[in-house]
């Protein structure tokens, strides 16, 4: 079968796996992401590949899986420019003192028991090619996550993005994002320092803040003056898209060029575009139709790289939910906390814990980037894929227990909670 | 005062502890990594493989070694199905499945792109022992994409 026909046979299967377990799980109340998760899994090796070894290996050859992983991160570069671009700093300004505690607080809560849990895991997970400091920081990163797209669907989904606690956990997820991948730029750099980008560190680094600076203090005006400019043309969102797209892949290009990832320079377009509310709206719902087609080939990319059977034995599955424990009591611990401490009720600061402990599709970003610098072990790798989606599927059940419709609908509706979705 | 004291309860009593705990990880040891393809020599088929003809003999291109610390999976060739698991002491690295089972040892001289040892496998519908020597393949680009 020639390649092109072979790529099409996957795209199909996937969409349609996606399509179907995206169903399943909107009838369980569920956001359509985790079933798109899910169906990656499903034709991985862990299930696919393990009862039908042949028809596996047929649909996705070796040799054909550079073609799939290609799509998938185009789609990738996409989504991240979308998360950027519904990120508004505004959202943290509007909560004060106390939005800024329970941000910090579930990072540095979760990424400090990461590095305990490094601490055990390094000898037993890790091999002498990997340095602690590049495992440990990696493992405080992916404990520190926070899936703000995914979060913002399921305050939407269940009315409440204009209370005051979706009001704040989105806020926080949003300072959280931003926080995790800077951190995770750093890291990046530093493992690919030397050998993989022929630069060293600092140079990479300070690279990259000459980039940023760039970017915020003369990109971002002339960005928003073009595009007001376009817009008294009379350019409709269908045109000023792709000059957008084209700004972010530029952007992707140097921040790979710098080392720090092609995913971070599409993130920090979408974060300096302007916020205007509807121009936001109009910009994510054009673009969604590209990640609604290629983010389920990211999710089976994902899933052809997981394989259950390395958690085959009890030890290994002690690990898996020591590491599913660690995620859920540093960030649903250390959100609470915050949140009871500045003053917010036990109901209200559970729910903020629970959403806060949503790590969904950025965790996966997350841990694809530590499988392919080498930081993370496939069977990590695997074990971190079964947290993000046990996190990611709990908070839509806890949060109706925890905080359900009829107590939400009490509160007064939050000033500021506006986010595109 | 009480929102200082509790950002620095929160916040920074957590960074100092990451700051100590990077310190007192650097004493640690992982395994030595044998992770990749190794490309393997057979030194001289034995037993059963010498009442084989030449077609049916066989073909032993590479075998892939995922690791995750001490614990190893070997696949062969492309094949994305684990072949053996098992695990790795020191150097010496012993794994077993239902078709293939591998004994073997880092090159003694400290060179730990070299493999050498006994890999068994099913040959004509006979366990086959034979020694062999492998050398890691260099790794492909392992960037994203």
């Amino acid at each position: 079968m020639s390649k092109i026909a072979i790529l099409i046979m996957q795209i199909g299967t996937i969409l349609l796996a996606s399509g179907i377990m995206g169903w399943i799980c909107k009838r369980f109340h569920q956001p359509r992401v985790i079933g798109e998760m899910l169906a990656g899994i499903l034709l991985g090796p862990s299930l696919l590949g393990w009862v039908a070894p042949g028809f596996s290996a047929a649909l996705f050859p070796p040799s054909s899986l550079a073609s799939l992983s290609s799509l998938s991160q185009v789609g990738i570069l996409v989504y991240m420019f979308v998360v950027g671009l519904e990120l508004n700093p505004r959202l943290l300004r509007d909560r004060g003192h106390t939005a800024l505690l329970i941000s910090h607080t579930s990072i540095t809560i979760p990424a400090f028991l990461g590095m305990l849990l490094a601490f055990y895991l390094y000898p037993r997970l890790s091999n002498d090619n990997v340095r602690f400091t590049h495992f440990a920081l990696f493992l405080a990163i992916s404990m520190s996550v926070t899936a703000f797209p995914v979060l913002a669907r399921i305050l939407t989904e269940r009315g409440l993005m204009r209370t005051e606690v979706g009001a704040m956990a989105i806020a926080c997820a949003a300072f959280d994002d931003v926080s995790a991948w800077s951190l995770l730029a750093i890291v990046v750099a530093l493992v690919r320092s030397g050998h993989l980008s022929g630069m060293s560190f600092w140079t990479q680094i300070l690279g990259s803040l000459a980039y940023v600076s760039l970017a915020i203090f003369l990109l971002k005006p002339a960005l928003a003056r073009i595009l007001k400019w376009r817009q008294r043309k009379g350019a409709g969102v269908g045109e000023i898209a792709p000059l957008c797209l084209l700004v972010a892949f530029g952007s992707a290009l140097i921040t790979e060029g710098l080392g720090i990832h092609a995913l971070f320079g599409a993130f920090l377009i979408g974060a300096l575009m302007p916020k205007e509310r509807e121009f936001v709206q109009s910009l994510t719902e054009r673009l969604e139709g590209v990640t609604l087609l290629l983010l389920p080939l990211f999710f089976a990319a994902t899933g052809l790289r997981t394989s259950i059977a390395l958690v085959s034995d009890a030890e290994m599955w002690f690990y898996c939910a020591l590491v599913v424990a660690v995620a859920i009591l540093g960030k649903f611990g250390g959100a609470m906390i915050a949140a009871r401490t500045s003053g917010m009720g036990w109901r209200e600061s559970g729910a903020i814990g629970i959403l806060m402990n949503t790590r969904g599709l950025m965790e996966l970003i997350v841990l694809n980037i530590g499988l392919d610098i080498g930081i993370i072990s496939p069977a990590l790798f695997t074990i971190l894929v079964l947290m993000a989606l046990i996190t990611t599927f709990m908070a839509g059940p806890l949060i109706e227990l925890i905080y359900p419709k009829r107590i939400s609908d009490r509160e007064p509706a939050a000033v500021g909670a506006e986010v595109a979705v | 005062m009480r929102s200082i004291l509790l950002y620095i309860s929160l916040v920074g009593l957590p960074i100092a502890g990451m700051v100590v705990a990077l310190q007192l990880g650097q004493g640690l040891a992982a395994p030595a990594s044998v992770a990749g393809v190794w490309r393997v020599e057979l030194v001289e088929p034995a037993g059963g493989i010498q009442r084989c003809n030449e077609a049916t003999a066989p073909a032993l291109p590479s075998l892939q070694i995922i690791q995750s610390g001490r614990r190893i999976a070997i696949s062969v060739g492309e094949e994305k199905k684990i072949a053996a698991v098992g695990e790795l002491r020191e150097a010496t690295l012993t794994a077993a499945g239902d078709s293939l089972q591998v004994n073997a040892r880092l090159h003694r001289d400290g060179d730990r792109t070299r493999l050498q040892g006994f890999i068994s496998l099913r040959v004509c519908g006979n366990p086959a022992e034979m020694e062999f020597h492998a050398s890691l393949a260099p790794k492909r680009e392992t960037e994203i994409h």
